[in-house]
């Protein structure tokens, strides 16, 4: 696997600016996102209301977590599932081997889980003797490229067609090779074909849940493509992956939320299948598996409960904050070093793998407010990466440098006299000497900007200056 | 296992500032919540006389490239059904929900028609069934699993044929 981790978010996101598949595969998909995202919004008048409906129904149900799980679980319990807790992912990992090894489990297909991502269930499962097979087409290509997901939504937005072509061809050598497989249908067909054969062979299906459901004890997951829907149906046994978070207390509060998942994430109006699980097969079924068991994972969000996180446990995982990233859209979700990119990474990361690990990513923002903006409900993103960059900076895990600087700045900051002095001599000096180019390429102290472009020399006054002329 | 769950629902009530269990009257609030959900905010484009409510379904579903072809009565299923497959260069052979309302279809009047009734394999490619319900909101189709509408018909073969009575169209989901 090409390995980052998110410590190293610096030196990834170089590497990825200079990656020119990355940037072509990027500036395809983005215009999709957002252009869909904002038409879809259009369309509907009461968008904005169901975004503040939304965050309510998940405020009110994080406030109330403890009760709407053991009201969940009750229900779970009476259609005849099982439910299992797991603190961390490791304890995740254990719950499906054994459930794997108990019916005796060679090979297992997976419908896209992010919780299965955070708990590395692919290699648990490898390790254990047990072949995993993605469904989903993106999951696919990037588990036969030994890659993570680069995106929650979009796993595989990263690469370009012919660098599926190229996998594909490695991958399925027993096709013909002088086979046409150069457009997005023929690859899905392709896919289609090789991974129709698997479904019938494993023994587990393991997906993920969008929301599970209080009222009736049920998961449910959306889908584009119906894979997710045949790995829980096909096999003898399912298993949900789901974090804590996921549950809502009634199905009305679910539409709500699908009301704002699907056009924040795809722009559409809805997701192609959206389907509710409940319990194993019935006597009286002619399919669906046999056993149903839900895992819910807790993997350090109760820490996060009760604190100035709290609000990132709203997230639905819906994509649309870094579909709007600048920074997400620059360096891709590689550079992000974990399983959650882009905006809401940035706060997650950090709240799930501690400040010592992920601390970093929260510098990686602008601060545009994009991501905020664009929420369907409504987490303060800049506001939470704000806070983790204040935890960094109290632990004395930013740079020497970084801290001196910001030190002095804030020094000189905090006297308006001095402050004013220092910056309209330093403008006059500035402009003097830049005034001939108009700008610098290069100056001391200002590498890490003058390395990539020109700095602009201050022409005029100070804004402050600017500002007492006016008034 | 019991201690993990315990372990999770302590820690949440700890960080959630609570010693112990919500307090009884709360709870009541929340069963009622869990047990008897009320409708929360709806699409207003669905406020539409009972006609242009099944032209929305029709409109929203193509919009997502589904086919829609109205047929009058029952009768004009089977015909209905023989020229699509053969509009599609697909062969007259479907696999069919063991549901009351496609048994009661006149499929003899398409005697070619090769219909197997219960679960797909892997080699059908096409599905008959019936639709519970329908939401014009979204031209989304409505299914429940069950002895007469197996899922795996709604997913396996690569086309889904699906017979929707008009009267199952609602508004909203
Ligand atoms: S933080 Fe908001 S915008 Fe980002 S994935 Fe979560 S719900 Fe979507």
């Amino acid at each position: 696997m090409t390995e980052s981790i998110p410590s190293q978010f610096k030196e990834n996101a170089v590497r990825q600016l200079a990656d020119e598949d990355l940037r072509q595969a990027l500036t395809k998909s983005k215009g999709h996102f957002t252009g869909g995202r904002q038409k879809s919004i259009d369309n509907l008048p009461e968008f904005e209301e169901l975004r503040d409906k939304a965050r309510d129904i998940k405020n009110h149900t994080i406030e109330n977590l403890d009760f709407y799980l053991e009201a969940y679980e009750k229900k779970v319990l009476s259609s005849g599932g099982h439910v299992h807790w797991a603190s961390t992912a490791k304890d995740a990992q254990e719950i499906v081997l054994n459930i794997c090894q108990t019916v005796g489990a060679t090979s297992v297909n997976k419908g896209k889980s992010m919780i299965g991502e955070e708990c590395d269930i692919n290699e648990a499962l490898e390790a254990a003797g047990i072949n995993a097979v993605e469904t989903d087409l993106g999951e696919y290509i990037i588990q036969i490229r030994n890659e993570r997901p680069s995106h929650i939504i979009a796993p595989a937005v990263h690469l370009t067609k012919a660098q599926v072509e190229e996998s594909f061809r490695e991958t399925h050598t027993h096709l013909d090779p002088e086979r046409v497989l150069d457009e997005p249908p023929t690859l899905l067909e392709e896919a289609r074909k090789v991974l129709r054969k698997k479904y019938f062979e494993a023994e587990v299906g393991i997906t993920g849940a969008n929301f599970l459901v209080a009222e009736t004890g049920s998961s449910i997951i959306v889908t584009n493509e119906g894979n997710g829907d045949l790995s829980q149906l096909l096999p003898r046994v399912h298993i949900v992956l789901a974090s804590i978070e996921k549950v809502v207390p009634n199905l009305e509060d679910a539409s709500t939320l699908l009301r704002v998942l699907a056009r924040s994430a795809t722009g559409q109006e809805f997701s192609v299948y959206t389907t509710i699980s409940t319990g194993p097969r019935r006597d009286e079924d002619l399919d669906g598996p046999e056993e149903y068991h839900v895992i819910l994972l807790d993997n350090g969000r109760t820490s996060m409960l009760g604190t100035e996180f709290q609000d990132m446990l709203r997230c639905i995982r819906c994509g649309a904050c870094m579909n709007h990233c600048p920074v997400y859209q620059s360096v891709g979700g590689h550079a992000y070093g974990w399983v959650y990119p882009g905006p809401m990474g940035a706060v997650l990361s950090p709240g799930l793998l501690g400040v010592d690990e992920a601390g970093h990513l929260p510098n990686a923002s602008t601060f545009c407010g994009r991501c905020e903006e664009v929420c369907p409900v409504h987490i303060p993103l800049p506001k939470m990466m704000r806070h983790w960059r204040e935890r960094e900076f109290e632990r004395h895990l930013t740079p020497n440098a970084y801290r001196k600087g910001i030190q002095l700045w804030s020094f000189i900051a905090l006297r308006p006299n001095l402050y004013k002095r220092l910056t309209s001599f330093h403008i006059r000096i500035l402009g003097w000497i830049g005034r001939r180019r108009g700008r610098f390429s290069s100056l001391p102290m200002a590498k890490g900007w003058t390395k990539y472009r020109d700095l602009p020399a201050p022409e005029g006054k100070t804004f402050q200056k600017q500002w007492s002329e006016r008034s | 296992m019991n201690n993990e769950r315990n372990n999770i629902i302590n820690n949440i009530r700890k960080s959630l500032g609570r010693a112990g269990p919500i307090c009884s009257e709360e709870a009541k609030e929340l069963n009622a919540r869990v047990n008897k959900p009320v409708r929360n905010l709806l699409p207003s484009r669905t406020e539409l006389p009972k006609n242009e409510l099944i032209n929305l379904f029709q409109k929203m579903a193509e919009d997502v490239f589904a086919t829609v072809e109205r047929v009058k009565n029952t009768d004009e299923i089977p015909d209905s059904l023989t020229d699509y497959l053969k509009k599609e260069n697909l062969p007259a052979q479907v696999v069919m929900s063991p549901d009351p309302y496609l048994d009661n279809t006149p499929w003899e009047k398409q005697p070619l028609l090769e219909i197997r009734k219960g679960i797909p394999n892997e080699q059908d490619m096409v599905s008959v069934t019936s639709a519970a319900g329908a939401v014009a909101e979204t031209g989304t189709l409505a299914m429940f699993s069950g002895p007469s509408h197996p899922s795996t018909l709604n997913f396996l073969p690569e086309t889904h044929v699906v017979v929707l009575p008009v009267d199952r169209i609602t508004k909203n989901y």
